[in-house]
Order: C-alpha cells, then sequence, then structure tokens
C-alpha cells in the first residue's frame, strides 16, 4: 500500500452539535498519480469533505493520513507543501498584478519575516507558462475574466508544487471553451505524477479526466472505486434521483439525464 | 518584475529623500525668531534657537515621525488583515478606548502627563481586547464581520463613557483639556514622552515591516491563506495586537489623530503597488511626511496652535473625496463593488 496519498477513516462531522451530521462514518483513499472525482448533489457534504482533507475542518471522529502519518503531526506549511487547493471563487481584495498573486503560492517554502526571491519568481513564471497566461504577468488579477482568473488560481496551486492538487468545482463557472482548457491542463498535470482531488457537479466531466470517482449522498458514500465501475447509469441515477444514462465510446463518455 | 523592482525601490528613495528634506526644513521652520524659516547660519549664531530647536523641535518633530509612519502602517496593517480599504487604526475600540482613558484621568487624577499617557494606552488596548473577546462570543456572520460589528458597539459604548465623564468634569478647567486631547496635538510633547514610545514604536514597526510580504497572503480569504500553509487565525492576532500597540503607544501622547491611518495607506498603494513589500514601508515614509507638515503648519501658522488633529482630518478628507472620486475607485478597484 505504499500508493496510498491520502486516507480518510471513518470520519463523521456536523457543524453544530446535535444537528444531523453532514458526513457520517466516511472513508476513502486516494492513491498516487490519480485523478479522484467526488460527485454528489448540492449539500451532500462535498466541500465540506474537501475541507476535511485540507485539514481546514476537524472532524469529530476517525482520523486521516497522510502519507501513512496523522494529518495532526504535520506543521502548517508541511501541509502547504503537501496540498494545495483551488478554491470554488476567490475575489482578489487588492490590486495586486498577476505575477504578485502567484508568488503567494512560494508561502508554504518561506518562513513568515523571508520574502520571495528569484528562484520563486521562476517556479511562478513556470506555472504561468502552463496554464498559457505568461503574457498576462504584470496586469493587475482583478482585471482577469472569469477562464483566466480560473487557470491562474489553478496556476497558484501549481505555484505550491503540492504532492496532492485540491480542486472545488474547477469548471462550474465557466464556457464550454474555458472548461475545455482547465480538463486538457488537468489531463496534462496527471501525465505529470500530479495527484488530483476535485468536486464537480459535471458526471460527464468526472469520466473525461478521473481514474476513481466516490458518490456522495447525504454525507454518506453511495459507491467508491475505479471511474468506469462507480460511474454507471443505475449509480448516478441513484445518486440524483433521476434517470440519467452513461454513453461510453472508445476514448469518450457523455452522461445525460433521460427526462 | 526586475524593472518593476528597481521602479519600486527607486521610488522608495525618493520618498526618503523627500522626508529628509522635509524634516530638515520642520526643524529649521518655526516662529522664532520670526514667523517662518530660520538660515542654518542664523541658527549657528543664536544660542536660543539652538535651545529651541534641541529641546522643543526635534522631540516634537520625532514624536511627529513616530506618530505617521506608525499611524499609516498601522492603517495598511488593519486594511490588508481586515480585506477592507476603509478600515483604520482607531477600529475595534481602539481610539475611543483611547480617549475614555485621557479623559478619565483628566478628571480623575491631577493631569500629570504620564498618567494620561498610560491610561490612554490601556484603555486603547482594553477597547481591542474587549471587542476581540466579544467577537468570539458573537453568533451571526463571519470572524471579519464579528469583529467589526464588536469595534463599533465597543467604541460606541467608549464614546458614552466619554459623554459621562464631559458632563461631570470642571467646565473650567478639565472640560479644556480632555477637548484638546481629542482634537489631537503634540504641543505637550517633550524628549521625556518621546522617548517613553520610542521601544514600542520600534519593536512594533520592524516587526510589521518583517511581515510585509506575509500581509498579502492574510489580505486573502482564510480558507486560502489556510491553504497556502499559514496560520491564518494567530498571524491576523500577532499583527493587530503589534498594530494597535503601536497605535496605543503614539495616540497617548498626542491625542486622537484622525485620518492618518486611513488616507495614507490609499495613497501608497496608488504611487506603488498594493504589495505589501512595497505600500508599507511607503505608507509609513508618507504618513512621516504627512504629519511633520501637518505639526508644522500646525505650530507655525497661527500664533497660536491649531490642533494637529483638525489639520489631519481637514487635509486627509478633502484628499479622499478626491481620491474617491477619481475613475479606478469608482468603478470597484476593490471587489468589484457597484455604484448607483
Amino acid at each position: 500500500m505504499a500508493n496510498l496519498l491520502l486516507e480518510i477513516q471513518d470520519i463523521s462531522y456536523r457543524y453544530r452539535m446535535n444537528t444531523t451530521p453532514v458526513l457520517q462514518n466516511l472513508s476513502m483513499s486516494i492513491e498516487k498519480g490519480t485523478v479522484n472525482t467526488i460527485l454528489g448533489p448540492n449539500g451532500a457534504g462535498k466541500s465540506t469533505l474537501l475541507d476535511i482533507c485540507l485539514g481546514w475542518k476537524e472532524p469529530e471522529t476517525g482520523r486521516i493520513l497522510l502519507n501513512q502519518h496523522d494529518i495532526s503531526s504535520f506543521s502548517r506549511r508541511q501541509m502547504g507543501r503537501w496540498m494545495s487547493l483551488v478554491p470554488q471563487d476567490e475575489q482578489v481584495r487588492f490590486d495586486y498584478t498577476v505575477l504578485e498573486y502567484l508568488l503567494l503560492g512560494r508561502a508554504p517554502y518561506l518562513s513568515q519575516l523571508e520574502m520571495p526571491g528569484p528562484e520563486d519568481v521562476d517556479i511562478a513564471r513556470r506555472a504561468l507558462e502552463k496554464v498559457g497566461l505568461q503574457q498576462l504577468q504584470e496586469r493587475p488579477a482583478s482585471k482577469l475574466s472569469g477562464g483566466e482568473h480560473q487557470l491562474l488560481m489553478i496556476a497558484r496551486a501549481l505555484v505550491q508544487e503540492p504532492h496532492i492538487l485540491v480542486l472545488d468545482e474547477p469548471t462550474s463557472r465557466l464556457d464550454p471553451g474555458n472548461r475545455q482548457r482547465v480538463v486538457r491542463l488537468l489531463k496534462t498535470l496527471l501525465k505529470h505524477g500530479v495527484t488530483i482531488l476535485f468536486t464537480t457537479h459535471d458526471p460527464t466531466l468526472a469520466a473525461d479526466i478521473s481514474t476513481h470517482a466516490l458518490l456522495l449522498k447525504q454525507g454518506k458514500v453511495l459507491h467508491a472505486g475505479p471511474e468506469e465501475e462507480v460511474l454507471t447509469s443505475s449509480n448516478l441515477s441513484q445518486l440524483y434521483g433521476i434517470s440519467m444514462e452513461v454513453l461510453r465510446r472508445e476514448d469518450k463518455t457523455i452522461v445525460f439525464s433521460t427526462h | 518584475m526586475l524593472a518593476t523592482l528597481r521602479r519600486q525601490r527607486r521610488g522608495l528613495v525618493i520618498l526618503l529623500v523627500l522626508l529628509a528634506v522635509t524634516v530638515v526644513l520642520a526643524v529649521l521652520t518655526g516662529r522664532y525668531p520670526s514667523p517662518g524659516l530660520i538660515s542654518p547660519a542664523q541658527l549657528l549664531k543664536d544660542p536660543l534657537a539652538q535651545s529651541l530647536v534641541l529641546n522643543l523641535r526635534l522631540p516634537r518633530i520625532i514624536a511627529a515621525l513616530l506618530l505617521g509612519s506608525g499611524l499609516a502602517a498601522a492603517g495598511l496593517v488593519f486594511q490588508m488583515i481586515f480585506a477592507n480599504p476603509l478600515v483604520e487604526p482607531g477600529f475595534l475600540g481602539v481610539s475611543q478606548g483611547a480617549a475614555f482613558g485621557a479623559s478619565v484621568s483628566i478628571v480623575a487624577f491631577a493631569p500629570a502627563l504620564w498618567i494620561i499617557q498610560l491610561s490612554s494606552a490601556l484603555f486603547a488596548l482594553i477597547g481591542l481586547a474587549v471587542s476581540y473577546i466579544m467577537a468570539r462570543h458573537f453568533h451571526f456572520g463571519g470572524w471579519v464581520l464579528r469583529l467589526i460589528l464588536a469595534g463599533i458597539a465597543v467604541s460606541a459604548l467608549f464614546s458614552s463613557g466619554i459623554g459621562i465623564v464631559k458632563f461631570v468634569a470642571d467646565p473650567m478647567s478639565q472640560l479644556p483639556e480632555i477637548t484638546f486631547w481629542m482634537l489631537g496635538g503634540l504641543w505637550s510633547v517633550d524628549w521625556q514622552q518621546t522617548r517613553s514610545i520610542l521601544p514600542v514604536c520600534i519593536i512594533g514597526i520592524t516587526l510589521l515591516l518583517g511581515y510585509r510580504w506575509r500581509l498579502n497572503l492574510l489580505s486573502m480569504d482564510d480558507r486560502t491563506a489556510f491553504s497556502l500553509g499559514l496560520a491564518p487565525f494567530r498571524e491576523r492576532l500577532l499583527l493587530l495586537v503589534t498594530a494597535t500597540a503601536v497605535t496605543a503607544a503614539t495616540i497617548s501622547i498626542s491625542g486622537i489623530v484622525a485620518w492618518v491611518g486611513l488616507i495614507v495607506p490609499h495613497i501608497a498603494r496608488r504611487l506603488f503597488s498594493s504589495d505589501g513589500r512595497y505600500a508599507l514601508p511607503a505608507s509609513m515614509i508618507i504618513g512621516a511626511i504627512y504629519v511633520v507638515v501637518c505639526d508644522t503648519l500646525a505650530r507655525t501658522v497661527l500664533d497660536g496652535e491649531i490642533p494637529l488633529g483638525v489639520l489631519t482630518s481637514f487635509i486627509g478628507a478633502g484628499l479622499f473625496l478626491v481620491l474617491l472620486s477619481k475613475k479606478r475607485i469608482k468603478k470597484g478597484k476593490y471587489r468589484g463593488e457597484s455604484t448607483p
């Protein structure tokens, strides 16, 4: 099991005492070099699960192992090097340039009073090239379009040079063209050995890029495992409560609702 | 990037030169022997002028430097930590706490300066502590909103406290003193007072400067800052307490000097960049220039002293109106807010 990067063991979580748990006795494991999707209806606990993986929320019960060590044994900076997050949405509050914004991703490698140096700038530039925004480095980050901003957030997460890249609904606000750019980028990252964990409401996207999938309903795992075993018409119909059809062609899978 | 870096550094050097010139001119400006500038040659010949400069003007100018740079630094730090460009160091009950502390000590004790200073600094910190504790107990909204609401409520409580103190104060002696303290000014500052705030200011400002890049990270939302490997809650608290301590120390000798902490960071961001690496030092230097100029005007223009707080507010609010009516902010430079 040396390939296991992240293991969630029997966790439960609730927002306030005496309320129904958002997640109940949930277990999940993520292997190195895989793309893992969490699918589920609104309110199923997808984002909460991501927050627990990141250590941002502490589960009531159970434990989380990162590289076979309990995540409580990692310092904040170590965690920042292991995992990076691409949030669903993020407002850039002050007028940072694209490059200044990207440099923030170097924080886990710098001590509290240290500033990013020329090497950090090089790493940030390379990440910008990877997402194809190199011509924008002096532009104010707040002036980018929605698609460019999504790519910028992914680039910042790459600047962290993480083992696991966590994305919260990475394509939910994108037009088809930008969605395709993000999909291509994620596929390239997978080829370079980055492990990816993401949530989505788009089963076609999940089938397109993931190797493993987890279906989450009302805080419990409905099905989990390799993508082609989990993303079936009957499983997805059960997940969303409507009739869903999965069509698989050689290298393309399309999921649609038959209502 | 390197070109930008060089440009920003050159800008900071120009500002420093400007500050040095301002300080020299401030040293030479006064109402002795006649209102206006005294020439260096004349100063060397006149022992009374030398004594005036050494014992009165110099401590006051150094206090103005500390006050300006301290308030501007604290203002920028507050604005970045709260990700809100309209926040200033008087926030979270700090200014009103200091004013309450000063007025209580004026009424309750013989108005020895050091008691007023100590009491205002103490109550400024109490203002922060109470705001912070209240915010932790609120069951409403996010952390930043809770802190802001708690700060407003605590400030209002201190304000009503000041009202009561004013009501019982002796209208002939104590009331004018409270009023003068609240208008702000450096007329009573001597070497001893300047020395008394020096350690807090130097340690505080050095720490804030050390964190100038990390401030950018802390201006992100909590979850993002956390995912970047920070302990945002702990680090924000450290900077909040440091910025408040610097504010409390400086206003303890000056009284309320408004608008410096609000307007100067805006100007610094405009001239340089939003990146704390440049915005913080720029803010400090511009703050120092601003207060030294205002204080020199305050002690020179009229026969009597003009309260410094009145000047900083008047000029600051004017500048603020001009800045706000400029295009970039109007169109929602900060967080895409729209204007009707």
